[in-house]
C-alpha cells in the first residue's frame, strides 16, 4: 500500500465516521428535539457520505498490487529481467556439459 | 482440437498471474461492499434503493480498476473482459448486507 493510497483511504474513512456521526446526531435531534418530523438527511451529509465512499474505492484500487500479465510469455520475461526465470533450470544440465570446452575457457582465464 | 485447445496451446497462460490477479480484484471487491455498506446505512437507504447504490457503487468500482488496474485492456490481465466487469461481484453482497443493517440500526438514534 502506498502512502498516496493509504492517505486517501484513511482520509475518506475519517469522512465517513464524520457523516455517520452527523447523521446520528441529526436523528437524534429529530426524534427528541422536534415535532414535525419529516425532515430528510441533509445534502451536506449525503454529499459527504457519497464522496468519501467514493474516495474510499479510489484509495483502495490505487493501493492494490500490481496486475500481472496473464499471457505465459510476457510473465516469463517479466521474470526473466528479474533472473528469476521459470525455465533457468535447463541452463544447466549436467547430462548436457562440454567438458573440453569448459576446460579450454578456464584455461584462457587463468593463463 | 478446437480453436480454443489450439489458442490455449499456442498462447499458454500463466496460472500464477491469474491467481494473483483474482485476489487483488476479490480483496478490492470484498473491502469495497463493506464500506457501501457503511454508506446505505448512514444514508438510511432501504430495500430496492440499498440494492441499486449496492450495485451501482460496484459498477463504480469495475470502471475504476478497468482504467487504473487494467489501463483499458482487461484481456491483458484476465482470461476475458467479462472478468473485470462482472467477476466477482455477488460475493461482496453479504458483507454489504451485514455493514447496511448494522448502520442503518446505529444512525437511527
Amino acid at each position: 500500500m502506498s502512502f498516496v493510497s493509504t492517505t486517501v483511504t484513511v482520509l475518506s474513512l475519517v469522512l465517513l465516521f464524520h457523516a455517520g456521526y452527523s447523521a446520528y446526531e441529526f436523528s437524534h435531534y429529530l426524534k427528541h428535539l422536534t415535532v414535525n418530523s419529516d425532515a430528510t438527511l441533509p445534502v451536506d451529509i449525503i454529499a459527504e457520505t457519497i464522496v468519501a465512499t467514493a474516495l474510499f474505492a479510489f484509495g483502495q484500487v490505487l493501493g492494490a498490487k500490481q496486475l500481472e500479465p496473464v499471457s505465459f510469455a510476457k510473465w516469463a520475461k517479466g521474470l526473466e529481467r528479474e533472473g528469476k526465470s521459470p525455465f533457468a533450470f535447463l541452463e544447466r544440465r549436467p547430462g548436457y556439459m562440454n567438458v573440453t570446452k569448459l576446460r579450454e575457457e578456464y584455461a584462457s582465464t587463468t593463463k | 482440437m478446437d480453436e480454443k485447445e489450439r489458442k490455449q496451446a499456442i498462447y499458454p497462460l500463466s496460472t500464477e498471474s491469474l491467481q494473483q490477479n483474482g485476489k487483488t480484484v476479490y480483496y478490492i471487491r470484498s473491502v469495497t461492499s463493506t464500506i457501501f455498506g457503511v454508506s446505505a446505512g448512514i444514508l438510511g437507504l432501504e430495500s430496492y434503493y440499498g440494492f441499486l447504490f449496492y450495485f451501482g457503487g460496484t459498477a463504480f468500482v469495475s470502471l475504476l480498476m478497468f482504467l487504473l488496474l487494467a489501463r483499458g485492456q482487461p484481456t491483458e490481465y484476465f482470461t476475458s473482459a467479462k472478468d473485470i466487469w462482472a467477476g466477482n461481484t455477488l460475493t461482496g453482497l453479504s458483507s454489504f448486507v451485514l455493514t447496511w443493517t448494522l448502520f442503518y440500526g446505529l444512525v437511527d438514534a
